[in-house]
């Protein structure tokens, strides 16, 4: 969670030596003037970037976790913190969405016995591409029920290290033992709601937060570009997320 | 005659609100209205510099009496909040009608006040609540 926590430094630093309240001008309102805002337009092109994370919570991968329990007491991890961005528009109340997200840190697990130290490392990346609605109307949100496909991927390692000492300049002859490197992909259904404020200007800078749940379409095996498996196990992708995402948004 | 009392009394019990506004000819009338909204954001309105209205509510508007002349009119809230200042020239008699919107950017909250003809705003508060200020 040290990634979390430096978000929440970041978070406060932000809060604490920027204005409060920021103030601007005097606008006269005498004559019928331009308006700084306008209502809601037709349509709009979205950035969608990173700075806010992705949460993903788990609730698939049951077989790998399995195994690495029985390995050797290792937890398969359920908490995850990514980075998403990506692209959309907007027609009216219908909303297209191409994301992607990217994991800022490895989760990882360990278990340190007498000789040893052996250390589980795990790395989640998705894909997807969405239909949203907007079901509720609002005049300063939009309320979208989203329906997508996606692709979901995950990286995974485990390696066994010795605790003797480890020489230097004995190079050739590391102590430990380590997993072929393993990934699973699993193509994925999604359902999500999400909560838009509604551009006023021709370019404004929003922030949307969605909450969303993923379901692996069958179980893959899990593969490896590194060995030939044997008896690979099958996984399926089940998960909830709350995505974050700064939107950068021109509107037409 | 008793007739002419009955239409009369019926004209200021329908027309009643109508015939408030503006009644005054030595005073102005605004009239701030801001439409239903479901955001825990708090703005206050001041006038001159002196608070007139602590919490701007969705589905309300607000009729203020002022006297003739210029007046400075903000807006606040309060962390991650735009202070927004705009002036209006009053003239006795008259009604101004101002819409407060608000706006949602990125760690920002604006409430801006946007001035709506009488046909405009009197179709928004039709079924509002009413807050009369002195």
């Amino acid at each position: 969670m040290k990634n979390t926590s430096i978000y929440l430094l970041a978070f406060l630093a932000i809060l604490f030596l920027s204005p409060l309240s920021l103030s601007a001008q005097v606008i006269s309102l005498d004559e019928a003037p331009e308006d700084e805002i306008s209502a809601p337009f037709d349509k709009s092109f979205m950035l969608m970037a990173f700075p806010l994370s992705s949460y993903l919570y788990h609730t698939g991968y049951e077989n790998m976790g399995n195994h690495l329990k029985s390995f050797g007491g290792l937890e398969n991890p359920r908490f995850f913190e990514n980075i998403g961005f990506g692209v959309g528009w907007r027609k009216k109340n219908l909303f297209y969405n191409i994301n992607a997200s990217l994991p800022l840190f490895t989760q990882r697990d360990e278990v340190s016995l007498v000789s040893m130290t052996r250390i589980m490392e795990s790395r989640d990346s998705n894909f997807d591409l969405s239909v949203g609605y907007a079901i509720i109307p609002s005049d300063q949100f939009y309320w979208i029920l989203r329906a997508g496909i996606g692709l979901y991927f995950r990286e995974m390692s485990v390696k066994e290290i010795s605790n003797v000492p480890y020489d230097f300049r004995d190079f050739s002859t590391p102590e430990g033992t380590a997993w072929p490197q393993l990934d699973h992909r699993n193509l994925t259904l999604d359902v999500a709601f999400e909560m838009l404020p509604k551009a006023m200007r021709e370019v404004a800078m929003l922030q949307s937060f969605q909450l969303g749940y993923k379901h692996g379409i069958g179980s893959p095996r899990w593969r490896s570009a590194e060995a030939n498996l044997v008896n690979p196990i099958r996984d399926r992708v089940s998960l909830f997320y709350l995505r974050g995402l700064i939107v950068i948004s021109r509107e037409r | 005659m008793k007739f002419c009392t009955t239409l009369l009394l019926f004209l200021l019990w329908f027309g009643g609100p109508e015939l408030a506004l503006g009644q005054s000819e030595q005073e102005a009338t605004v009239v701030v209205y801001r439409k239903p909204s479901g955001t825990f954001a708090k703005f206050a309105m001041s006038i001159d510099g002196k608070q007139v209205i602590p919490s701007l509510e969705g589905n309300t508007y607000y009729e203020i009496r002022l006297k003739p002349g210029e007046v400075l009119m903000e807006t606040r809230g309060n962390i991650f909040t735009e202070h927004k200042q705009y002036s209006l020239t009053l003239e006795a008699g008259e009604i101004y009608y101002l819409e407060a919107v608000l706006e949602y950017q990125l760690y920002l909250m604006t409430l801006h006040l946007m001035r709506r003809s009488e046909q405009v705003a009197k179709q928004a508060i039709r079924k509002m609540s009413r807050e009369q200020l002195e």
